[in-house]
This record gives C-alpha cells, sequence and structure tokens, in this order.
C-alpha cells in the first residue's frame, strides 16, 4: 500500500454475496469517479478474516471505513446511494 | 391379544418419544414447569419490560451450565458494558473473572452508535454472525445469551432486521448451541415482525407489577413449540441466591401419607382428636379473634415436640421471638432452654417488609437447612393483607403441598372469626386448604370472659364434635366441659353455627 497517498479507505464484506459485489463495485467506481487514483483502499473479507471485524467492532456489512484524512469515518451500505456517499465521503 | 398390547405399548412410546430434547436451566422451579428447561439446540425469546429480569434469567442460564452442568456459555450484550454486568452478579457464589480466566465463559459488548452510522444504500447485520462465531468457537460454547435485540430496533431498519433475525434464528438452530435471546419490546416489535410466531421455538414472558405497593414477579410461558408446558403465570423471585420459580406442585405424584400421629401438646385437646393428636404431615389451623390465646397453643405444640426432641421452626409475624419467649414463660412454658438446645428456632420477620414469595421463599430455605419436623406460622393471616387474596391462596397451596412432600406438620394460627368469613370470604380460604381446624373464642357470661373452643374439621379421623370451655393460667392449658361455664348467652350469635347443648349443629 502507498502510503503517501491521500485517502486511504478499508472496506469490510462479507463473503462474496450480492451487498459484497455492489459494495465493491461501487465503492471502486465513485472512488475513481472523485478521487481518480488518489487513494488506496484495501478489501477485506470478514469471513477469512474475522479478528479483524472483532477488532474494528464491525456488525452491520458492508462497511467502508475511511482511514486518511482523519477523522475516521465509516459508511454503510452497498454504497449505492451516491449522493450521501459523496457527501459523506468528502466530509473533512 | 397379545399383540393388540404391544401395538397400544408402542404408541404410547412413540408418543413420549416425540417430545423434544431439552436442556436443563437449573432455575428452580422453572425446569419443573417446563418438564426439562428449554429446548436443546433452539433459540427461546424471553421477553419482558424493563427490570423485570431478562438479564438475569439468561445470566443464571449461563452460570449453571458451567457450574451445574459443564456446558460453557457465552455472553453477548448489546446494553451494559461487560464490567457492570459482573459487577451485578457479584452477589452469586460464583467467581466469574475466573470461570472466563478458564474459558468457560466468554463476554462480549457489541457496540453500535446510531450517531456514528453514515448510510449509502442496503446492509445486513453479517458482522454479528462473525461475532457470535468465533466467541462461539473460541471456547466451545453450548449455551449462548443475546442481550438484548432492542437496542439493534432503535438504531437500524427495521425491515432489514425482519430477515436478518430469520436467519439468526436458522443459523444458530445449526451451531447446535442453545441459545436465549432477551427482548424488551416484545409486544410492538416482535410481535409485528411475526418472529414468536415463525421463529422462536419457546417464548417467556417475564413482568414485574406493582400490587399493593409491593413489587410482584410472574413469568409465564408463551409458547413451547413441541412440548407440554405449564400455562399459568408463576411468582418468582430474585435475591442473592439467584432466580426462583413457584410452580404450585402440579407434577406432585402421589407423595406418602402418614397414618402416624403427634400430639397437639395438650391431654384433652388430643381427646379431642381421636385420643392420637393430629396427623404427621397434616396442616392444622387456630383460628380465633385477637388475644384469645392462639399463640399460647401453638407454643404448647412447639414445647411438646422439643421434649421429644424433635425440631420446631416457629416462624413469627407479629411478636418477636423474645416477646413470645417471655410471654410463655408466664404460663409456665419455658421456651428459651429448648432454643439453647436448638431444637426450637425462631424466624421472626416483619410482614410488610417483603412481599409473599420472598417470605415463603426464606422460610423454604430455612427449612432446607434445618430439617424442621413441624412448623408453626403465627399469624399466617399477617401475611394475607400484604398481598392480593389469589396470590395468597396460590402461594398457600404450593406451601402447604410443599411441606405434605416433606412431611413436615404445619400450624397455622389466625385471626379470623367465623364472622369475619362471612366479611372476607379469603379467609375462608385457609380453612377449606387445612387438615384441621379449630375455633377459639372469647364469651361473656354476665361479666365474667370465658374462652371457648371447638374443632370445626379434622379429616381423616372422628374428632370431637363439643364446645369445650378452656383455661390459660401460669400453669398452663386447661381444658374442660362447657357447662361448668354458667349462662352461656352469647353462644346464641352465630352466623353459621348454632350451639346446641355444647354440641354444634
Amino acid at each position: 500500500m502507498d502510503s503517501k497517498a491521500l485517502f486511504r479507505f478499508s472496506l469490510f464484506v462479507s463473503g462474496e454475496g450480492l451487498l459484497a459485489k455492489k459494495a465493491i463495485f461501487n465503492c471502486k467506481k465513485y472512488l475513481d469517479l472523485f478521487l481518480q487514483s488518489n487513494y488506496d483502499m484495501e478489501i477485506i473479507d470478514v469471513l477469512q478474516y474475522p479478528k479483524l471485524a472483532i477488532d474494528e467492532n464491525i456488525i452491520v456489512l458492508p462497511v467502508l471505513i475511511r482511514r486518511n484524512p482523519l477523522p475516521e469515518l465509516s459508511i454503510v451500505g452497498d454504497m449505492s446511494n451516491l449522493e450521501l456517499f459523496k457527501s459523506d465521503l468528502l466530509m473533512n | 391379544m397379545e399383540l393388540e398390547i404391544a401395538s397400544k405399548q408402542n404408541k404410547k412410546s412413540k408418543y413420549l418419544s416425540s417430545t423434544i430434547e431439552k436442556t436443563k436451566t437449573g432455575i428452580c422451579g422453572f425446569d419443573e414447569i417446563t418438564f426439562g428447561g428449554l429446548p436443546k439446540n433452539r433459540p427461546t425469546l424471553i421477553v419482558g419490560g424493563i427490570g423485570t429480569g431478562k438479564t438475569f434469567m439468561s445470566m443464571h442460564f449461563l452460570l449453571n451450565g458451567v457450574n451445574l452442568f459443564e456446558e460453557n456459555g457465552v455472553f453477548m450484550t448489546f446494553e451494559e458494558k461487560t464490567t457492570e454486568l459482573v459487577s451485578n452478579f457479584s452477589n452469586f457464589n460464583v467467581d466469574i473473572d475466573e470461570l472466563v480466566k478458564n474459558k468457560k465463559l466468554y463476554f462480549e459488548h457489541l457496540h453500535i452508535a446510531q450517531y456514528e452510522m453514515h448510510e449509502s444504500g442496503k446492509y445486513n447485520i453479517d458482522g454479528l454472525f462473525v461475532r457470535i462465531e468465533h466467541a462461539m468457537n473460541t471456547i466451545n460454547a453450548k449455551r449462548i445469551v443475546l442481550d438484548s435485540l432492542d437496542t439493534l430496533f432503535t438504531n437500524l431498519d427495521i425491515n432489514m432486521l425482519r430477515n436478518e433475525f430469520k436467519k439468526l434464528f436458522f443459523w444458530l438452530k445449526e451451531k447446535n448451541i442453545t441459545a436465549v435471546i432477551t427482548a424488551e419490546q416484545g409486544d410492538i416489535y416482535l410481535t409485528r415482525l411475526g418472529l414468536e410466531e415463525n421463529v422462536a421455538d419457546c417464548v417467556i414472558e417475564l413482568t414485574n407489577r406493582v400490587i399493593n405497593q409491593i413489587s410482584t414477579r410472574r413469568l409465564r410461558i408463551m409458547k413451547y413449540r413441541g412440548s407440554f408446558h405449564a400455562n399459568n403465570e408463576y411468582p418468582f423471585i430474585i435475591d442473592n441466591e439467584g432466580m426462583n420459580v413457584f410452580p404450585i406442585a402440579t407434577n406432585l405424584i402421589e407423595y406418602n401419607i402418614s397414618n402416624q400421629r403427634v400430639s397437639s401438646g395438650i391431654k384433652n385437646l388430643d381427646a379431642m382428636l381421636d385420643n392420637k393428636g393430629f396427623f404427621v404431615g397434616s396442616s392444622v389451623l387456630i383460628s380465633g379473634s385477637a388475644g384469645t390465646g392462639k399463640t399460647s397453643l401453638a407454643a404448647f405444640f412447639a414445647k411438646s415436640n422439643c421434649e421429644n426432641n424433635k425440631k420446631c421452626l416457629f416462624c413469627a409475624f407479629e411478636e418477636s421471638s423474645k416477646q413470645i419467649i417471655r410471654n410463655m414463660k408466664s404460663i409456665g412454658i419455658d421456651l428459651e432452654k429448648y432454643v439453647t438446645s436448638n431444637n426450637l428456632i425462631f424466624y421472626y420477620a416483619r410482614p410488610t417488609l417483603q412481599n409473599l414469595e420472598l417470605h415463603f421463599m426464606r422460610i423454604k430455605a430455612l427449612i432446607e437447612i434445618e430439617k424442621p419436623d413441624v412448623i408453626i406460622l403465627d399469624p399466617v393471616t399477617n401475611l394475607m393483607t400484604e398481598g392480593p387474596n389469589s396470590d395468597v391462596r396460590g402461594m398457600l397451596t404450593r406451601f402447604i403441598d410443599y411441606l405434605k412432600t416433606q412431611k413436615i406438620s404445619v400450624m397455622f394460627t389466625a385471626a379470623i372469626t367465623l364472622k369475619s368469613v362471612t366479611i372476607n370470604p379469603s379467609d375462608e380460604g385457609i380453612s377449606s386448604m387445612v387438615d384441621t381446624w379449630m375455633m377459639v373464642e372469647d364469651i361473656v357470661t354476665d361479666n365474667k370472659r370465658n374462652r371457648i373452643m371447638y374443632i370445626l374439621k379434622s379429616r381423616g379421623m372422628p374428632h370431637s364434635k363439643e364446645v369445650k370451655a378452656f383455661e390459660i393460667s401460669n400453669e398452663g392449658i386447661d381444658i374442660y366441659e362447657l357447662d361448668k361455664i354458667e349462662n352461656h348467652t352469647m353462644l346464641e350469635n352465630r352466623n353459621i353455627t348454632t350451639v346446641l347443648n355444647g354440641n354444634i349443629t
């Protein structure tokens, strides 16, 4: 991961179901749209890495956590609501 | 012929084996009314308002699982921080921290903060499943508690939750774990979501009502799929020993009835009781208005038992034990020495301080420790002003049944008279429950007060129908023939019975 990127995200999904696929797809799409390549996103499947879910106190899925810039914030859902996604995301 | 019998037996065993497997909770009384406990490896829902004991009951279920049945348990809470939970249960004789260290218990606090959540599109609670699975696997749990669902309700989308809970309940079933899930808003959310009907195999309702200023806890099994269960509401209490449910002993299979007798402590009274006295393990009621000598009669009963080296538990609800000892000294009974010899144990409690169930609970605990042969409740009517009449009746029935199974003779005194029975019909209730009922009364003849007594009933034995006079002096109790009293004018004023020549008709 390129730690010099301004925006860093962690996307937690569970398995490869519809919600997971949608979330991954939408995230990539919109982040590319707004941030071009100036971001890093890691995708974590909690079914494979349950401990990570516990560490982050994750109950609702899928969830995108913005690591950088601070403050950390999270958005839950399959990211299909663009407006909300945009406004929350670019919040500083 | 043989074939017929064989097929009938087959049918019977098929029927019995269709009842589902159950997991004992270890909660006193609860396993009885459910005929074995909660459905094994299925989810049970406990619903009830705030403060009704849901968290307590589920915790008790878990702790018993570890201590009594070697089943490890997971407690997932959406509510309190786990440290608070542990301190709330610190009164238990269990070191919870030890159990956690030894991987028998696993606590987890799941925190969902609505205000932090930004939403975009659809989501579910898969993360919860992951957490639960991890917790279960960490300690190989056979029992799990989720406490409570309401926090989820208030924060998340209801329709999503509807599907998720169905999923959760089915998922839990597959995991071979007995789950207890608590929810507060049973009526509002769950019924609307149809959870009760569809997915919970067993639903238990807890209530905590305030009746006559006393808080009264009740438990009811609303549903238990695949099993017989008791249908009524049952009182229960929660104290530092845990939770205790009081079933009416419905599955009291025939307990052994004794033919043995125990003396009343007064020779002439025994004479009225077929010359032998009361049946061992029976119940006796001495009723009469205040100051008629009921406690004294009870004291003689206590004394006679103590003399024969039996144990007597004297439950005093009006006078303190010291008072009773002092008063009885004045009529020639030394109770003190029996207290010293541990034949006589006093239980003194002000009835107003706690509810009926708690009293009986404490007495029952004392009985289990001290194992008395006889027990005296003086007067039982003091307890009865504190609870609504039907509750009292139920409680008394349970209590008397319990004593019968323990073969403990019980003597109640009650401040009721035949007149008061018509005013307060519940008073009649006790008299119908006991085996022997005698009445003491004051009558005024000319300017002198005399005491009379008579036996209204005594099941299973021929008893005297005579009205006798009795007198208490510093030499004890004397019972003699009525016609020694002149001009018994008051004998005419009887509502229910008439006395003719000293006989009851």
